[in-house]
């Protein structure tokens, strides 16, 4: 199987048949002309071009913010007269969580947090939303205990949107959809953000998405309203176009649900 | 930054590791030539709840350029004590960690409480095992290298008097023992066999003395580093130090009669230390000890080595 990028850039056929694939369905003849239903999931793709563009814009958005942030934290070691060893440790821990680099960022954040002086709000928040984005096993669980930490250390509104934001995606993580709309609408409260009502618009995408095999939608029948939910998220970068097309997949039998990986993704988005 | 290989650069005086480290967490990884970050990143810890303590000799101060690091994973979680051993390219040690819990933590330090009575028997008193008192010492010593949430590493009332009084007891035991052994073979003309059982009672003798004296290390390899610091700091009231030095050094030329007296003095002493305490503040203990003092084999033994004429009376 291809990258997203591989795969958004795939033509409409292709890209049908590498849907079927990642939604389990191997078609009959997969070297020949698409079924039915494969033709409709490409039709999805026809737009595909200004989606693909969103995205990669989006990814293009992402890193011209992560080298301002990296920037901004390099000059404000240069300009600290006399950085401590946590001052230290801080930009090293967030430059590392800025290149993406997530597991050293999240070892480096940890004995960042593990220092007293380093347990801050604004630690605790980044050091939740790298383990969101790297969501090996227990990372949710982990970066939902220090986003709480962080709340009930945050001492402004950015402090506690990064907090609410981060349970919420944690939580979606965990499939806790309750808690996840709670925590957007928390970090609403603080600051209106789209990242945060991506969230919202992800836990409504979620919610009608059949759960139960019997709820399953009937074969070539996408769900219209949670398709259409998430294909605005791929315009404006939230989520790829490869989830998309795994949701046009989906109307050939399977559920519609984000998978773990797209809510790594959605978490990895620094701003779009 | 300022490493331990500089500190190190030039041999103290004595020919002994010298150099005692004092100062927190960042001064502790500045010394040794490691960035705190990438100590805690060789661990695997919980950074809200779990202690990472630095010890061994680079925190005692008896350390090397080539010393490893000891470091103590303390777990909130209960788990069995895992150890191992990594490299460190940058400061071109090796560090050695081990995994312990909080619940072991408070286990140790229930069987470490120091003699807090002599009864009548010392030998019948249960000893703690030499890995106890091992790690009792290396996390008395230890520097935290992390705080976690809501717990203090001083809480963990490690007790140096009372390691120290554990590690006397057992030193004075074994070193009345072989101090006997010694004056036998003395008397049966064993000479080459007492001179090396009174060795043996003199290094147990300065065990017990160094450690009552707040020396709680209890590896032998650091024996007269211990007693070169207590003369360093004054400690060393005996003046035993001076007498390793002058002559039981690495080459004695002691007579095996001098060497003798003088174990069994420091016994003596390290004895009245632990049972009153009177010399260097501590507290008495509350056995009389009457049985081992005025009237025991130990002090009657010790007179009669000192006056020839009654080692004729009492084994001619």
């Amino acid at each position: 199987m291809g990258t997203r990028r591989d795969l958004g850039l795939l033509g409409g056929a292709a890209v049908a048949a590498a849907a079927a694939e990642r939604a389990g369905i191997q078609p009959a003849n997969a070297q020949t002309v698409p079924s039915a239903s494969q033709a409709a999931a490409s039709n999805h793709t026809i737009a595909d071009g200004p989606d693909t563009l969103g995205f990669l814009r989006g990814l293009h958005d992402t890193m011209r913010y992560n080298l301002g942030a990296i920037e901004r934290e390099i000059r404000e070691l240069e300009q600290n007269p006399s950085p401590t060893a946590v001052d230290r440790l801080k930009a090293r821990a967030f430059v590392l969580s800025f290149v993406g680099n997530n597991t050293s960022a999240a070892r480096a954040l940890e004995v960042l947090v593990s220092q007293e002086q380093g347990r801050t709000s604004r630690n605790l928040g980044k050091l939740a939303q790298v383990l969101t984005r790297r969501a090996q096993e227990g990372d949710a669980a982990n970066a939902l205990r220090y986003a709480r930490l962080g709340l009930d250390l945050a001492r402004d509104p950015s402090e506690r949107w990064l907090a609410n934001q981060t349970m919420a995606v944690a939580a979606l993580q965990l499939d806790r959809l309750d808690e996840a709309r709670a925590s957007a609408e928390a970090a609403l409260r603080e600051q209106e953000d789209p990242r945060s009502r991506a969230v919202l618009e992800i836990v409504e995408a979620q919610r009608s998405a059949p759960t139960a095999p019997q709820e399953a939608a009937q074969p070539g029948m996408p769900q219209p309203q949670a398709f259409s939910v998430m294909r605005n998220l791929v315009v404006r970068g939230v989520i790829s176009p490869e989830t998309l097309l795994s949701s046009a997949g989906a109307g050939l039998g399977q559920p519609i649900r984000l998978s773990r990986e797209d809510l790594t993704y959605f978490a990895s988005r620094e701003a779009f | 930054m300022t490493t331990h290989a500089a500190c190190v650069a030039e041999p103290t005086q004595t020919g002994f590791p010298g150099q005692v480290f004092s100062g927190d967490r960042y001064a502790l990884t500045d010394f040794v030539g490691i960035d705190l970050a990438d100590l805690l990143e060789l661990c695997t810890y919980n950074p809200l709840d779990d202690f990472v303590i630095a010890s061994g000799s680079v925190v005692e101060g008896f350390g090397n350029r080539s010393s490893d690091i000891d470091l103590f994973v303390v777990r909130e979680l209960a788990a069995p004590s895992v150890e191992c051993f990594l490299y460190e390219p940058k400061s071109k040690r090796h560090v050695d960690i081990t995994y312990v819990s909080k619940e072991e933590i408070c286990q140790l330090l229930q069987r470490i409480r120091g003699v807090q009575a002599v009864p009548s028997d010392w030998v019948s008193l249960q000893r703690a095992a030499f890995p106890d008192i091992d790690i009792y010492h290396r996390l008395l010593i230890g520097v935290s290298l992390t705080d976690p949430l809501g717990d203090d590493w001083r809480k963990y009332k490690f007790c140096r008097r009372s390691v120290g009084r554990e590690i006397a007891y057992q030193s004075i035991v074994a070193g009345r023992a072989r101090w006997i052994d010694a004056v036998g073979a003395f008397l049966d003309g064993q000479r080459e066999h007492a001179a090396y059982v009174a060795r043996v009672a003199f290094e147990h003798s300065v065990d017990a003395y160094a450690a009552l004296n707040g020396e709680t290390n209890p590896s032998p390899k650091w024996r007269w580093a211990r007693l070169q610091r207590l003369a360093a700091s004054g400690r060393d009231q005996l003046q035993i130090f001076q007498f390793f030095r002058e002559a039981a050094g690495l080459t004695p030329r002691l007579s095996l009669e001098d060497l003798l007296r003088y174990a069994g003095t420091v016994l003596s002493e390290a004895q009245a230390l632990l049972t009153r305490g009177h010399l260097h503040g501590l507290d008495p203990l509350t056995d009389p000890c009457a049985r081992y003092e005025p009237v025991g084999e130990f002090d009657y033994i010790l007179r009669m080595v000192e006056n020839g004429e009654v080692i004729a009376q009492r084994y001619g």
